[in-house]
């Protein structure tokens, strides 16, 4: 066994609980998604009728004939794309490594800069390896799950299919790169006082650029660039060029980060 | 098994003793090889340079000498040799130190030799 | 001989609190070496420092001769502490493997050897371990890495006599065969005197004494007698201790005494014994205190 797979292996027993519960989690969605779909088996058309009836009778005990009752025009049950409830990995990686690897590999003996290229290693993978699920994932919704139930997929909200399947792997790579990475600089250095303040610009940057309305704009743009890019180039370019900066920041914080 | 040592008194120097013991009872004859100093260290769970210092304490008095590869030997004379100096001892240590706890006690030099004579002739019976 | 650790003025403090405090030490090659102090003396402290866990507020630590920087965790050392981090939910089998990666002199086969004599189920997880057997699996590990510096703090604590004994017979056993440096820190004396061959005494942050333990053995004397004549032998001698009873009384002395100085004491009544080390330590260090 090499320094790197003691670190694959320590991250697994760590995440392990994590997935198990994340994949039991999205076993039992998957089998309620499909046993509401088939029991519901709805009309639209017939749903609107009833509810039609229902609100007629209502106003007829009540006496009160501007009662009205809104009804969404999509009764179906919308589901978040079971690949992409696997996406919730990526914040529990980026969470429970820092916080419960490193301990155990500096006790093992192992020194802080290959721990470090270590963990960007486990997280390059990881990032490849869900864009792959997905991609994967992806024709297989469209042309089979959606015949029982209305899922959307990130691929699809965020426009990424107009760069092609590899295209829209590369873009879900470097994103989830970028989620992954953000994440490691939050929680790599709890301990130090310059994370503190990173933690508070961010938790105020979120009120403020929202309900500043000059702010909101570049608010906006700056959401755009990042995810609904129409250049694969400049999504990768903004994407990993900000992960570059959050990898420098939680390497400053565990090179001197203490047991 | 560690055999309880002094622990007030140095540790090589009960060592050199312990193998001047087994010269002096027979256990190693003339130009017997003794424990190694690994033997007895681990035997018992002493550190082995206490053990090569107490070795070493028996070999610049010629009772041991090193065979180089081999390990310790008795020498040739040895126990003649820890006879005399124990006899030296016994006069310092013993024979002193008795006289004087007798003075304490007022009791004179022949009361001491009458009652060394009573013991030998206990014994004999 | 050719220094493996060396340590230079080295501070740690804690908001006022100095942990330790303008420390100096120097191991040698092929020795084993105690550090002995109470808890809370600043030990654990101070082997965070040298193995790169924390770092000094000042001072400079090498180790093997490279001079250990901010960060930096130094090579061909094992640190084995006094709780440890091994992931719970792994075998012990596992935990083996693993720490075999991070040292070039791991002996495997030494290692399998130890799971039986320490009696340890290389199929038991972590967690399912008692106290006593989780400090076996870092002694274990310890002694199969054969790390030219090795470091157990507080290696025997929650083990039953006869796993202690196991643990230091197999020290010395394999010490025997491949010397190393070894830094045995503990508070209790008792077990590792044989063992060790020089001690560092510590008590608040700093060393007391360093001394070769048979030297120590050589040195401690307990003297008893009439109050004067003791007063008057006591004269430019290094009292540790010392009591009063009556007219009588009793001191604890440091140094060598000569032929002189027995035939001396002998001429005032006073007798000389010598000190058991649990014994010595206890007094050194509540000597120690007194001064601060």
């Amino acid at each position: 066994m090499n320094k790197m797979k003691v670190q694959l292996r320590v991250s697994w027993l760590r995440m392990k609980l994590a997935v198990w519960i994340l994949l039991a989690a999205i076993a039992v969605s998957m089998a309620t998604g499909i046993i509401v779909n088939a029991a519901l088996d709805s009309d639209p058309q017939q749903d609107a009728q009833d509810v039609a009836a229902a609100v007629g009778e209502l106003r007829e005990i009540t006496g009160n004939d501007e009662l009205q009752i809104e009804v969404p025009s999509e009764m179906e049950n919308v589901n978040v794309s079971s690949a992409n409830m696997l996406l919730t990995l990526l914040p529990l990686l980026a969470i429970i490594l820092p916080l419960q690897t490193f301990r155990p590999m500096m006790n093992f003996g192992d020194s802080r800069r290959r721990y470090f290229t270590g963990l960007l290693g486990v997280y390059a993978v990881s990032a490849l390896l869900l864009a792959l699920v997905n991609s994967l994932w992806w024709p297989f919704e469209q042309n089979f799950v959606r015949i029982y139930s209305q899922t959307y997929n990130l691929i699809e909200v965020f426009g990424w299919e107009q760069f092609g399947t590899v295209g829209a792997f590369i873009y879900q790579s470097v994103f989830y790169f970028f989620v992954l990475t953000l994440f490691n600089l939050l929680f790599s250095g709890l301990k130090s006082p310059i994370s503190w303040i990173i933690w508070t610009v961010l938790i105020a940057a979120i009120p403020i650029g929202t309900s500043i309305a000059s702010l909101r704009v570049h608010v906006a743009d700056f959401f755009l660039a990042l995810l609904f890019n129409d250049s694969l180039i400049n999504a990768v370019g903004i994407n990993l060029g900000l992960s570059l900066i959050f990898i420098a920041g939680a390497w400053l914080f565990t090179r001197r980060r203490t047991f | 098994m560690p055999i309880p040592f002094d622990e007030s008194r140095p540790i090589f120097q009960q060592i050199a003793e312990r193998i001047e013991d087994d010269i002096l009872n027979g256990t190693y004859a003339e130009e017997d090889q003794i424990i190694s100093t690994t033997q007895f260290s681990r035997i018992f769970q002493i550190n082995p340079a206490t053990i090569v210092k107490g070795f070493g304490l028996l070999v610049n008095e010629d009772i041991i000498y090193k065979k180089r590869g081999l390990g310790m030997y008795v020498a040739v004379g040895a126990k003649e040799k820890i006879m005399a100096k124990r006899r030296e001892r016994f006069y310092s240590d013993l024979v002193v130190k008795l006289l004087e706890e007798a003075e304490k006690l007022g009791m004179t030099t022949e009361d001491v030799i009458q009652m060394i004579q009573r013991e030998k002739e206990e014994q004999r019976k | 001989m050719s220094s493996v650790l060396e340590v230079r003025q080295v501070s740690k403090a804690y908001g006022r609190t100095d942990a330790v405090d303008s420390l100096n030490m120097d191991l040698a090659e092929h020795t084993i070496y105690g550090l002995l102090g109470r808890n809370g003396a600043g030990k654990t402290t101070f082997l965070n420092m040298i193995t790169g866990g924390i770092f000094p507020d000042g001072g400079e630590i090498a180790v093997h001769g490279n001079l250990l920087k901010k960060g930096d965790v130094p090579t061909q050392t094992c640190y084995i502490r006094e709780k440890n981090f091994y992931p719970n939910n792994a075998r012990v089998r596992d935990v083996l493997q693993m720490a075999a990666a991070f040292h070039p002199d791991w002996d495997a086969k030494f290692a399998s050897k130890l799971l039986g004599t320490f009696k340890l189920n290389p199929r038991k997880k972590m967690r399912q371990l008692s106290r006593g057997m989780e400090s076996m699996v870092g002694n274990l590990i310890g002694l199969a890495s054969r790390a030219p510096l090795t470091i157990f703090d507080e290696p025997v604590l929650g083990l039953d006599v006869l796993m202690r004994e196991r643990f230091y017979r197999m020290l010395i056993e394999d010490y025997a065969e491949h010397p190393r440096t070894i830094l045995l820190s503990t508070h209790l004396i008792d077990e590792i005197a044989t063992v060790v061959e020089q001690v560092f005494i510590m008590e608040s942050g700093s060393i007391l004494m360093h001394e070769e333990v048979e030297q120590i053995r050589d040195r401690a004397h307990m003297i008893s007698g009439l109050g004067a004549g003791l007063d008057h032998f006591l004269q430019g001698r290094r009292v540790i201790h010392g009591e009063r009873y009556g007219n009588a009384g009793m001191a604890v002395v440091y140094g060598e005494l000569t032929e002189h100085d027995h035939r001396e004491a002998a001429s005032q009544g006073l007798t000389i014994e010598g000190v058991p080390l649990q014994k010595f330590f206890a007094y050194l260090i509540e000597e120690g205190q007194t001064d601060e």
